[in-house]
């Protein structure tokens, strides 16, 4: 029994990392409808961040959560107005291969700086466990999980109470429509893409104490993301949070039954088995944040 | 209050408004008839900025409206309940109407407008908490014109609001339209029913292929041997 909650205890955890990353992820593709291919590579620039604040100046990780969310969200908007929103409204395959490029870019200029070494951080809590529902879990894990819980609340709460998030919901049902209501739906755009890469800059933030931080940690968590969001059902905020834990539990499941490397095929067994049941994923067709 | 001179507007390549122009004054209700594809709702989308006319200039209010942005221009007192309604279909009914109220003197309003539109509309009050895609067509026009109304506009211009309504809805319509009127709100509106709308306007224009045939008086129009044949079926 302990042995069963261990693994679901475990998977939630991490599904809740994979949930945060994917609602960055899902709610660009839902709101400007551009599939974010560098989406990985901001979430490693955000670990770099979170890694030099701690070795250079000495800031806890989670007291750099809103250090590295301000400058992962300023770079988000900077790019989305420099270099993506002049190519919206003409061929899409366009912005596809430029969110690629840009993440090859991020990987290069990382192996630039830091090399291709492998970094981690050692805090105080990185050994750390505590014991909860009678099993042992890990202080960063459990730290991890409780930011991205209220991460999601917090976003959730702004999409859905205020004026801003009204305006965000609207331009991504209609954005003609919301033009017409007064909306400067470019504007909505570049706040959406700056709040995606924020919201990605928390995660990083949160797990640089847990994963080792290098140049191309950022294709994995991509990967996976990806599956979440098309598992969740495209643009869906929900879906994505199920979709997470999901794949969290499967993951955690996978690396007790086979090793940690088999853990990926099993999430991707679910994945296909969830898509073949419902194309459209789990909160898919039409769902909207 | 708006003059439109030599309006000419094109899709990529082909051009579908030849030289319009036509204006309208403040306590106006003005129709824009014609039959489908002759522009109408091209004229709609340049005023509000979702177009770029080739050439020709708008004039609002002493404004050039064309050096405005298109998302300025409801702020101006233009609001256009769009041809299909366009609501958000995953807001709830109080949401749509909410997020139509942005300058403060619609803010101001906001109470007064809401009251009046949910004592007219009593359904739309009873679901004010219901997402908009759940209702029916004839409440969701009802709502996209109360949307419209709601920004505190100076000029309202509706694009085919009785489109794929059952007959009793469109009275109602109609109706909503001559309330608007008396409280002398000025009017743009675009029909396919041209009787009806001839009716309740003032002055028309008759768009075809993209240019101006006719303008006159309402009731000349209903009078004139084209429009009776054409349009009345007389």
């Amino acid at each position: 029994m302990d042995f069963f909650a261990q693994i679901i205890i475990n998977g939630i955890l991490l599904g809740a990392i994979y949930a945060l990353i994917s609602i960055g992820l899902n709610l660009i593709f839902g709101v400007i409808k551009i599939v974010n291919f560098a989406h990985g590579e901001f979430l490693m620039i955000g670990m770099y961040l979170t890694f030099l604040l701690f070795s250079q100046s000495g800031i806890d990780p989670y007291l750099s959560i809103p250090i590295v969310f301000v400058l992962l969200f300023v770079l988000g908007i900077l790019i989305h107005k420099i270099i993506l929103q002049p190519l919206l409204g003409k061929a899409e395959f366009n912005i596809l291969l430029t969110t690629a490029g840009l993440g090859i870019v991020f990987q290069n200029l990382a192996l630039m700086f830091f090399k291709s070494d492998y970094r981690v951080i050692q805090t105080s809590y990185s050994a750390a466990k505590i014991e909860l529902f009678g099993t042992l879990v890990s202080v960063s894990r459990l730290g991890a999980f409780i930011v991205a819980i209220l991460a999601a609340v917090i976003l959730y709460f702004v999409l859905m109470k205020t004026r801003i998030g009204m305006d965000i919901r609207a331009v991504s049902q209609d954005p003609e429509a919301a033009v017409l209501m007064g909306i400067n739906d470019k504007k909505i755009f570049t706040i959406t893409f700056g709040l995606g890469v924020g919201l990605v800059g928390i995660a990083a933030a949160i797990i640089t104490p847990i994963y080792y931080i290098f140049p191309t940690v950022g294709e994995s968590f991509s990967t996976i993301s990806f599956i979440v969001v098309v598992l969740g059902g495209l643009g869906s905020f929900h879906g994505a949070l199920i979709g997470g834990f999901i794949i969290g539990i499967v993951e955690a499941i996978g690396g007790i039954i086979s090793s940690a490397e088999w853990a990926r095929v099993f999430s991707l067994l679910i994945f296909l088995f969830i898509l073949f049941v419902r194309p459209s994923g789990i909160m898919g067709k039409n769902a909207r944040v | 209050m708006l003059e439109v001179k030599n309006l000419n507007v094109s899709y990529e390549k082909m051009q579908v408004i030849w030289d319009a122009s036509f204006e309208i004054h403040s306590g106006e209700v003005v129709a824009l008839i014609g039959p489908n594809g002759a522009g109408k709702t091209t004229i709609l989308k340049t005023l509000m900025g979702l177009l770029t006319p080739l050439s020709g200039s708008i004039s609002y209010m002493g404004k050039d409206l064309l050096a405005y942005p298109n998302y300025e221009r409801p702020k101006l007192g233009l609001s256009l309940v769009p041809e299909g309604r366009r609501l958000f279909p995953k807001l709830t009914v109080l949401e749509n109407l909410q997020i139509a109220v942005r300058t403060p003197e619609a803010k101001e309003k906001r109470k007064e407008n809401m009251d009046w539109i949910f004592e007219l509309l009593p359904k739309l009050a009873e679901r004010k908490n219901q997402l908009a895609g759940t209702l029916s067509g004839g409440e969701q026009q009802m709502l996209a014109i109360a949307r419209g109304i709601l920004s505190k506009p100076r000029l309202l211009m509706l694009d085919e609001p009785s489109l794929g309504l059952a007959p009793i809805i469109v009275e109602q319509v109609f109706d909503i339209l001559r309330e608007l009127k008396e409280r002398g709100l000025t009017i743009f509106l675009v029909e396919q029913y041209v009787e009806k709308s001839l009716l309740l306007a003032d002055r028309a224009y008759l768009l075809e292929e993209g240019k101006i045939v006719l303008k006159d008086d309402s009731k000349n129009m209903l009078k004139n041997d084209h429009v009776r044949k054409v349009y009345l079926g007389i």
